[in-house]
């Protein structure tokens, strides 16, 4: 009896695993689709089921029982990514050594982090969340999408390429300026690319070593009285980098520094995935075109610090034109609100079509964390990850309404503003309330 | 049917733990309470014997024989259940101040670590006698509890103490008990980050196991091996890095709990996480784990939790309704633990904090076990402590009503054996009680020196 009891659940669980789950389908009716791989979709439906776009075209009918949101005047895009920011963490920065490859920043997220939805709110569905640039070696990031209310390990995207932070100038060299005591090494511009190259002739060392345990461990002449070498958690990192399983992500402002460190990788042999922030890459966008090296800048900010005196509003716009993969980032949990402005900047400055715009925050960030597969476009097999506006992105006057990932709505604007309403009617009530009470 | 037996349990287990014992010292009987020993059925009209600071039988009244020997106290009116266990406490516990290293910069080549010399730090060595602590903690019934150092990342290790006023080497119930490790940071050397410390955590863990296996090796062949090189804090981490004594995560956020979580499944450690006041957040991870949970009874959000980033009124309901549903919740996911002190704001507020986790739904039996046999079962002393059964230590609490009940007083607690006399203030309809027995009643302990408790 029992057992027939236990038989029938275990199909019940079957049953109800392998059905997909009721949030993950939706169905979007009649927007203004831009898919930004290719041209915009006028009145056009987008149906998701299981999480991922089934179908993109006009008078899609309904399943049964689907969520239906009706987008009649919206704009849909695909959700917003952010290739560089430091939000739903518990820590930043390993400050207080110069080379911290061991760091792991899958060991302080926090699902949470308020600025999570702030984020949605600005139709932000997936994030870069780094180690801080303190250190010429930081530590290792993770890529994220925005599941509010989910648990962290359900927002990591497996997908992503592996990236370790480093970083060049000025904030490695006065990481601890304001430290009491003695200052720490490098303190130069010379400190911090001889440090770097130093670690990685170290973890050359390191894999020697490793392989020549390895090849004794399987050669005949094996004694047990042969000690493995000590496993060494940021040497192995450092290692991962060697052996090509991960990418550089490189703090750089300078142009200098940053052909410096090109050279590096190319003499050392490691791969960068993206340099950060380089205000100047507009003097160096023949070298990184040529190289397929990416770049992720803020759109027209600059002269905040000395290292950042020469930039210019048009680097987006110069650098996409000699053909480097740009992306506009947030590095601000308050910024993230307001990544389709930032993106839209590079129409005014530098003459970026409206599309071309839109890909610096979406399918241009994608293909430099190694999820383009999946995400960054609006595409039939692809993950149903959307934000929803009420104007054209790239107008001034645009808001975000709606944020969708794997189709489930993580943000709704007008259920939020409904709660809210409710909340301040029954808070006024209760003041109301209060107020007669004394009164009498 | 299953009563019956438990019935004839009890009756045969005395027998043999008679026959088993070595000494026989004077006994003492607490007779006519209502016994409640956590670990079988409760006893009404009850008779305790004790002796030579151990329990030796326990049963009804009608069935249990006095030793003729025997100091007969009469418990009428009182409920006896076994002393309470504080599973993770500060208390008694002096933290030795530290002298500052001056810190080499060998070109960014040498690491600064902070916490090097704590593994070894042993709380027994460092007590300090509280009459005061003793006082408090009888009175909220608590009669063993485990001192723990609470600096570092790597804090030290603790003792298992049983609380009364004499050398702290009589007290002794089980040292050391486990190595305490926090998922805190270091100020100005490695780490400064919580992102370091796992680092450094997983790093000493491979350490201690490198080491280890070098060092047996060495000791095993000695001739054609290079000796490992002496690491006195490597020494101090093997026996809990790699040689299965317990680890005692203290776990702030749900994060905590999941980094602990990690660590003992990558490493196979024996680990038991304390503090968790958001547990019920990974109950199914926590479940699918079977480690041991050690749950504090403070509730203030942690800074990092939701429940202290969405606003002050979110918090004062975190602190009223929410954390502190985090027991019962537990309880309802069929997971077992044990309760503690540590991480209460005010030692005062600890029968407000239990009564509001027994409101919110949380078993008053599962409140008792939680501070009785679990955690003896996650410190290793099951079988000695957390119940009142024979061959156990007599660590007994006589109380005016049923534990956590709203006028529940102590009014008599028994450690190993010996009894202490507690105040109670008399209720308007009852009167004081007498004592007619002989055994060493003290009214207050007195303080000897300063190495008592």
């Amino acid at each position: 009896m029992c057992k027939y009891f236990r038989l029938g659940l275990g199909i019940i669980l079957l049953l109800l695993i392998s059905l997909p789950s009721p949030g993950r389908d939706l169905l979007l009716k009649n927007g203004t689709v831009l898919p930004v791989t290719r041209g915009t979709l006028n009145h056009c439906d987008i149906l998701i089921l299981n999480g991922i776009i089934a179908k993109i075209g006009p008078n899609i009918e309904p399943p049964e029982g689907i969520k239906v949101v009706d987008a009649s005047g919206k704009y849909i895009i695909p959700g917003i990514i952010d290739s560089h920011t430091h939000i739903a963490l518990t820590g930043t920065n390993e400050s207080s050594e110069p080379i911290t490859p061991e760091i792991d920043m899958r060991d302080v997220l926090n699902a949470d982090d308020p600025s999570i939805y702030t984020a949605l709110t600005g139709g932000v569905t997936m994030v870069h969340t780094m180690h801080g640039s303190a250190n010429p070696i930081g530590g290792e990031n993770i890529v994220l999408k925005l599941k509010w209310g989910k648990s962290s390990e359900e927002m990591i995207v497996h997908e992503a390429f592996r990236t370790l932070k480093f970083a060049l100038g000025e904030n490695p060299k006065q990481a601890n300026r304001m430290v009491m005591g003695e200052q720490r090494y490098p303190q130069s511009r010379m400190g911090v690319i001889a440090i770097i190259r130093r670690e990685f002739l170290k973890a050359k060392d390191y894999l020697k070593d490793w392989e020549r345990y390895n090849r004794l461990k399987t050669s005949k002449k094996f004694s047990s009285n042969i000690i493995p070498p000590r496993k060494d958690l940021g040497m192995e990192q450092l290692a991962d980098m060697l052996r090509g399983k991960m990418l550089a992500r490189c703090h750089t402002y300078r142009a200098d520094e940053t052909l410096e460190f090109l050279a590096l990788s190319k003499e050392i042999g490691f791969k960068i995935a993206c340099f950060e922030h380089v205000s100047e890459a507009f003097k160096i966008a023949k070298e990184l075109a040529e190289d397929k090296i990416g770049i992720s800048i803020f759109a027209d900010s600059w002269a905040y610090k000395m290292e950042a005196s020469e930039g210019i509003a048009y680097n987006a716009a110069f650098c996409i034109q000699k053909g480097v993969l740009v992306s506009i980032n947030s590095d601000s949990w308050e910024r993230i609100r307001r990544l389709f402005n930032e993106a839209a900047k590079s129409m005014k400055y530098g003459g970026l079509s409206e599309n071309e715009c839109l890909k610096l925050i979406t399918y241009n960030p994608a293909v430099q964390l190694g999820v383009d597969k999946i995400v960054g476009s609006l595409e039939e097999g692809k993950h149903g990850d959307i934000a929803v506006f009420n104007e054209h992105p790239m107008s001034a006057y645009t808001r975000c309404d709606m944020t969708i990932i794997e189709g489930d709505i993580y943000f709704d604007r007008n259920e939020y503003l409904k709660e809210r309403e409710e909340k301040t009617a029954t808070k006024d009530k209760e003041k109301k309330d209060k107020g007669d009470t004394n009164e009498d | 049917m299953k009563k019956q037996t438990i019935i004839i349990l009890i009756f045969l287990i005395p027998a043999f733990a008679v026959s088993l014992k070595a000494e026989t010292g004077p006994a003492f009987a607490i007779i006519k309470c209502r016994i409640h020993p956590v670990v079988g059925a409760v006893v009404e009209d009850g008779c305790i014997v004790l002796r030579d600071g151990l329990i030796e039988t326990l049963g009804p009244r009608t069935k249990v024989k006095v030793p003729a020997d025997a100091s007969v106290f009469d418990a009428s009116g009182l409920f006896a259940y076994p002393g309470l266990i504080d599973a993770l406490s500060s208390d008694f516990f002096s933290q030795p101040k530290e002298e500052s290293e001056p810190s080499p910069n060998a070109g960014g080549l040498q690491r600064r670590i902070d916490d090097g010399k704590h593994p070894g730090l042993s709380a027994f060595e460092n007590l300090k006698a509280s009459k005061n602590t003793v006082k408090q903690r009888y009175k909220d019934g608590f009669t063993s509890i485990l001192v723990a150092p609470q600096k570092g990342i790597f804090a030290g290790q603790s003792v298992l103490l049983n609380i009364y006023e004499k050398n702290f080497e009589q007290l002794v119930v089980k040292n050391p008990v486990a190595l305490h490790v926090s998922f805190i940071t270091a100020s100005g050397v490695y780490p400064s980050s919580v992102m370091g410390t796992m680092a450094l955590l997983r790093q000493s863990i491979l350490d201690a196991r490198h080491y280890s296996m070098h060092k047996s090796l060495y000791e095993k062949k000695g001739r054609n091996i290079k000796r490992p090189e002496y690491d006195p804090f490597l020494e101090k981490l093997v026996p809990y890095a790699v040689e299965g004594k317990r680890i005692f995560f203290n776990c702030q956020d749900l994060e905590d709990i999941k980094r602990a979580l990690r660590l003992i499944k990558e490493y196979n450690i024996n680990g038991v996480i304390c503090g968790a006041v958001e547990a019920w957040r990974v109950a199914g991870m926590l479940k699918e784990s079977g480690v041991p949970l050690i749950v504090s009874v403070g509730f203030t959000p942690p800074r990092t939790s939701k429940y202290a980033l969405q606003g002050e009124k979110m918090k004062e309901k975190a602190e009223k309704e929410i954390l502190p549903a985090n027991p019962a919740r537990l309880y309802k996911e069929g997971i077992s633990f044990a309760l503690t002190s540590y991480g209460l704001k005010k030692k005062s507020e600890l029968k407000k904090n239990v009564k509001l986790a027994i409101e919110a739904g949380l078993p008053k039996e599962e409140a008792i076990r939680a501070w009785t046999i679990h955690p003896a079962r996650y410190i290793g002393v099951e079988s000695v402590l957390g119940s009142i059964e024979p061959g156990k230590i007599a660590n007994i609490i006589l109380v005016t009503e049923e534990l956590f009940e709203k006028d529940c007083q102590i009014a008599r607690v028994y450690v190993d054996g010996i009894a202490i006399e507690m105040e109670v203030k008399p209720k308007k309809t009852s009167e004081k009680k007498e004592t007619k027995d002989r055994t060493p009643v003290r009214k207050q302990p007195v303080k000897e020196n300063n190495q008592n408790v």
